[in-house]
């Protein structure tokens, strides 16, 4: 069963923002290979440290950008199969699982990444509540 | 485990990745998706074998 509930902006806003805040200071954002959970997220496959503040106000829809996020240079490597935003202290704020948004990327596999190569990480967007 | 996936997506990104051994860059449109803890289907048919014996 199921039902449509709908937030006003400010509600979309203040869960957005509610949640960005968590990540506190210097957070992180890392990927994790499959299995694990938000309260232990598993090993690091590529850890990509955040701004000292994560994400800028949420807009109006609810969406935050992320401010700009260091690279890994030298990853742990593995496959990916989550993302996880974490504290400096390595606390999962945020866990989710991944996948291609582009159908010309086979994702089915999970993305592997190789040790020593470097990720980098753009255009990063979160939103708590979808409508 | 299945992923318990929802629509939109909450999370959307880019990744770029550089490899080490040929210098290759290679750009991912990537999206990510909230997930139940533990994950509904699993609370749902614990107890429950997945393949009823014939």
């Amino acid at each position: 069963m199921s039902a449509t509930v709908t937030h006003s902006a400010a509600a979309l806003q203040a869960a957005t923002n509610a949640v960005t805040a968590l990540i506190g200071a210097s957070g992180k954002l890392v990927f994790n290979p499959t299995g694990g959970s938000v309260s232990a997220p598993g090993v690091a496959i590529a850890t990509l440290p955040f701004s000292a503040t994560a994400f800028g106000a949420a807009a109006t829809t609810g969406i935050a950008t992320a401010n700009a996020i260091t690279s890994d240079t030298n990853a742990v490597g593995g496959t990916v199969a989550f993302a996880t935003f974490q504290t400096s202290a390595s606390s999962a704020i945020v866990r989710c699982a991944v996948a291609a948004s582009a159908s010309d990327i086979n994702m089915s596999n999970g993305l592997v990444v190789t040790a020593g190569d470097t990720v980098s990480c753009s255009a990063l967007t979160y939103q708590a509540v979808s409508q | 485990m299945s992923d318990v996936k929802g629509a939109p997506a909450i999370v959307t990104f880019t990744l770029t990745i550089t490899r080490k051994e040929t210098g290759a860059v290679e750009h991912y449109q990537m999206e990510g998706f909230e997930l139940s803890e533990p994950p509904i289907e699993e609370v749902d048919s614990k107890g429950e074998p997945e393949c009823p014996q014939q």
